[in-house]
């Protein structure tokens, strides 16, 4: 099964749930200033399990508040 | 320097869903109120949580505007027909004002309680005559088997169909109050919604809402009669065999238990049933929104703010309650929030308590000869706002 990246996965969900570019989408920017809301957080999240085939919590993204944080912290748990 | 503790409720705390009330006695006690998700705050006391639930200065949050808002965001790449905001339009735990009222008077009159009690027993005999003999019980899977013939009856529904189908579907449903639901899991609940349309279609329920509908000149489409027979499915089916299957796990525990059941007289019984109300909180959590700004010791929370009532850290508070994680069979009184208090006191209380109070004595006789297989291996379910035993697998003695 083909690795995915996970910080690129994270950039490429993101800028598609902002209806913006990959690049407008800071891997250091706080997730509460993406201006996602919780619904598009939480179902970030259940997609974020299945991509990452680990368990993850909803409250995944204020534990880890960037996409740099968020990225290394599911690295580390493989 | 800020002294308040940083303690914060989260539901994903490791065990949660085993035991919830560990981290919840936590929060009540280190951090009693404070902001969850996005500009919401969470409740946990009895006291706090009595009053707002006690007063007129609250009022519930409309589910059906929150899906009409988002189904847009749900559904986008997607071709099903989006229907979470009509099919729960006229859920009355969810409505406010007049049309809370309204709708509430109809629903109550129209379930069809008549000889009911009479029902109720024959409906524990034939379930434990079903299970007669069997080695191996599923506890839920025998509640469920129980409330479901409640619900033809009260419903008016010759036959529901298949158990484990509408087990599924009320479960669904309910899953659509929850916290935390990702848009997959609401697409889900959508498709359970759209897949019961014909259920109640002819159901001696859904005649009795029209006919009371029609008779206070309520304008009722076919799909608010289908969303109201849909809740009420929904309400009778799971926080009654939630509460059912929490109960008598809790009582198969105890030898002391299983014999007071069997030999206390009814005044007493219907002491033990509110406490096992109590102890069970199926329903954890409920929400209201402050109609005015709300000063909370050096708190400001604006008006119209989301607030997240904690029912199961209330009704485990030991400011009110002695031994609040014990069942002690004789508590009186006993206040518990369990069904809500207020005008959206829970519609379907009485009964509830009509079903334990006629079931539970022949149930308990008849599972005293079944003991909990392995209580590491019962699993509960990941929701947060209805606790709910997946399974409890039960072995003969004999």
């Amino acid at each position: 099964m083909e690795k995915i990246d996970i910080k690129d996965w994270l950039q490429n969900q993101i800028a598609q749930e902002l209806g913006t570019t990959i690049e407008e989408v800071s891997c250091d920017e706080d997730f509460e200033n993406l201006k996602l809301d919780s619904l598009a957080l939480v179902s970030l999240s259940y997609e974020l399990e299945s991509q990452a085939n680990i368990e993850i919590s909803p409250t995944i993204f204020t534990e880890f508040n960037t996409i740099n944080k968020l990225a290394a912290w599911i690295n580390a748990q493989k | 320097m800020d002294q308040r503790s940083k303690i914060v409720w989260n539901p994903f705390t490791p065990g949660y869903f085993e035991n919830p009330y560990d981290h919840l006695k936590i929060c009540r006690e280190q951090n009693p109120i404070h902001k969850v998700l996005t500009n919401s705050w969470i409740f946990f006391k009895y006291n706090d949580v009595n009053e707002i639930l006690s007063s007129n200065k609250f009022e519930v949050s409309e589910l059906s505007d929150f899906f009409k808002e988002k189904e847009p965001y749900i559904f986008k790449n997607s071709t099903a027909c989006p229907y979470l905001s009509k099919g729960t339009k006229m859920w009355p735990m969810y409505l406010n004002n007049e049309e809370h009222k309204q709708t509430r008077a109809v629903m109550g009159k129209s379930l069809l309680l008549k000889g009911l009690d009479k029902a109720l027993i024959e409906f524990a005999d034939r379930i434990n005559y079903e299970h007669q003999g069997k080695k191996h019980i599923d506890l839920v899977a025998y509640c469920a088997r129980y409330i479901y013939l409640v619900l033809e009856r009260i419903l008016g529904v010759s036959d529901l169909g298949e158990l484990e189908q509408i087990k599924q579907y009320s479960n669904w449903l309910a899953r659509s109050q929850d916290v935390y639901v990702p848009r997959q899991v609401y697409q889900e609940v959508n498709s359970w919604l759209l897949w019961g349309k014909d259920i109640f279609v002819d159901s001696g329920f859904e005649k009795n809402v029209k006919h009371y509908a029609d008779q206070s000149n309520l304008n009722y489409t076919e799909d608010d009669l289908y969303s109201i027979s849909a809740l009420t499915l929904m309400a009778a089916f799971e926080t009654s065999k939630d509460n059912l299957s929490t109960a008598l796990h809790c009582i198969l525990q105890s030898n002391e238990l299983i014999e007071y059941v069997l030999r206390c007289n009814q005044e007493e019984l219907n002491i033990l049933i509110e406490e096992l109300f109590r102890f069970s909180s199926p329903l954890q959590y409920t929400i209201r929104v402050n109609k005015n700004p709300l000063e909370y010791d050096d708190i400001h929370i604006p008006a119209y703010t989301k607030l997240y009532l904690c029912l199961a850290s209330a009704n485990r508070d030991d400011t009110v309650f002695e031994r609040p994680n014990d069942v002690l069979v004789d508590r009186n009184p006993n206040e518990h929030l369990s069904f809500g208090k207020g005008v959206h006191f829970c519609l379907g209380a009485n009964i509830a308590r009509q079903e334990m109070r006629n079931c539970l004595k022949p149930m308990v006789q008849f599972l005293k000869n079944y003991r909990i297989k392995n209580e590491e291996e019962i699993q509960w379910s990941k929701q947060i706002f209805m606790r709910t035993i997946e399974s409890v697998a039960l072995e003969a003695r004999f």
